[in-house]
């Protein structure tokens, strides 16, 4: 496994620690930084999470209010992204084990027309996508997320955390609380499904 | 060293295209790949994969999300009035305090209160008060009818309704620490209009 970046594993260069540190010394500007700098990247997590966008978005608001209400305790040992992404995978683990959770995982196909004005229905990448039409791209995306309703939960934390938000198998490790071996395996069998179950668009 | 197979190399192919291996983990991987066809095509594939999931369409949250945030955020604190929020520090005191009254205000009822009747020598009184047949704790003696009566004291403020933020002394806005040194009574007559400041505010965010 690939050695921890040291600069990034150190919590004392981790801008947002420190704005967490000033959060807990009672700076509500700090923390608005916070919250307006990495929302939208939870409700987006949460989102293709549990598949609901309401849900996803009372999920990313609670995220943040326990971290408001656990900001008199913070300690910054650990980078900040992975103690958020930590309670926004606990929160949407809660999420999909609560017997309520009966909501269909919304399509954007399936999205009102002002919510899907708001979501980019195509993929951003056009070589992406097989074919260069819009329902294809619809297709595709519904097919993706389907398959990602599928996965178990923690395979689908691993790949979202890797893939969508960019982290390191590192900082995916410690937001998961398990090991970079284990990070790798769940990646792969994540991926390995997603290719299986693709193949028709590949 | 023996050369890997494509079994071998599979489970390693998506943390290689992640970058995720070692030096070490990498080169084996590297030249399996270079020198294997099929392992080359799977590797376009799982490319493809993650180009797919990478690219998986992202969300503006809703116009309101924020401000919901922040409503609920705002109600995670016991609204209070501007002028008396510097008092928050001392929150804590508010239920050392309250339990201190409830002490005093028991002693001063029982000083205050009848002495209770004696119940006939031989019946006996249970932990509910009542008066019952079957011994269980012999009545104590009626010690507070013993003590001197004390005189009334002045009638303190009752009325929370009319206390008013003004009603707190300025330089207490200004050192809450001053608090402490308040009397005991003026103590309780300022937490009551904190409590009752604090209940208010909560029903009326809600409804508004």
């Amino acid at each position: 496994m690939k050695p921890p970046d040291v600069t990034l594993a150190d919590p004392a260069s981790d801008p947002d620690a420190q704005l967490m540190l000033r959060v807990r010394a009672g700076d509500a500007e700090a923390f608005r930084q916070l919250f307006e700098k990495h929302s939208g990247s939870i409700v987006n997590f949460a989102y293709h999470f549990v598949g609901n966008r309401q849900r996803a978005e009372e999920i990313a608001q609670d995220v943040f209010l326990q971290i408001f209400r656990a900001a008199g305790r913070y300690e910054p040992t650990a980078k900040f992204t992975t103690w958020l992404y930590r309670i926004a995978k606990n929160a949407c683990l809660n999420e999909v084990r609560r017997p309520e959770h009966r909501h269909p995982r919304r399509s954007i196909e399936h999205q009102p027309d002002d919510e899907r004005k708001r979501s980019e229905i195509a993929f951003p990448d056009p070589t992406a996508v097989p074919g260069d039409s819009a329902l294809a791209g619809r297709q595709l995306a519904a097919k993706i997320n389907a398959v990602l309703e599928n996965l178990p939960p923690n395979q689908r934390a691993a790949l979202l955390m890797s893939r969508v938000d960019g982290m390191s198998y590192l900082d995916v490790a410690e937001a998961l609380e398990t090991t970079e071996s284990a990070v790798k395996s769940l990646v792969f069998r994540a991926t390995a499904t997603m290719r299986k179950e693709l193949a028709e668009f590949l | 060293m023996s050369t890997p197979t494509c079994e071998e190399i599979t489970p390693e192919l998506v943390a290689f295209l992640d970058g995720e291996l070692a030096d070490e983990e990498q080169r084996p991987v590297a030249a399996h790949v270079n020198g294997c066809l099929a392992c080359r095509r799977e590797i376009q594939r799982l490319t493809k994969v993650q180009g797919l999931v990478t690219a998986l369409p992202r969300i503006q949250p809703s116009p309101s999300f924020g401000d919901d945030f922040w409503r609920k955020v705002e109600a995670e604190q016991v609204p209070l009035p501007a002028n008396v929020r510097r008092l928050r520090p001392l929150r804590w005191v508010v239920p050392a305090l309250a339990a201190a009254a409830v002490v005093g205000l028991a002693l001063r009822s029982q000083v205050e209160s009848p002495p209770p009747t004696i119940p006939p020598s031989g019946a006996q009184v249970q932990a509910s008060g009542k008066i019952d047949d079957a011994p269980v704790v012999t009545a104590p003696p009626a010690r507070v009818a013993t003590k001197p009566k004390v005189a009334e004291p002045p009638a303190q403020v009752a009325d929370v309704e009319a206390l008013r933020p003004e009603d707190l002394p300025p330089e207490l806005l200004e050192q809450p620490e001053l608090f402490l040194r308040l009397p005991v009574v003026r103590r309780l007559d300022t937490l009551q209009y904190l409590g009752a400041a604090e209940d208010a505010p909560r029903s009326g965010d809600e409804a508004g």
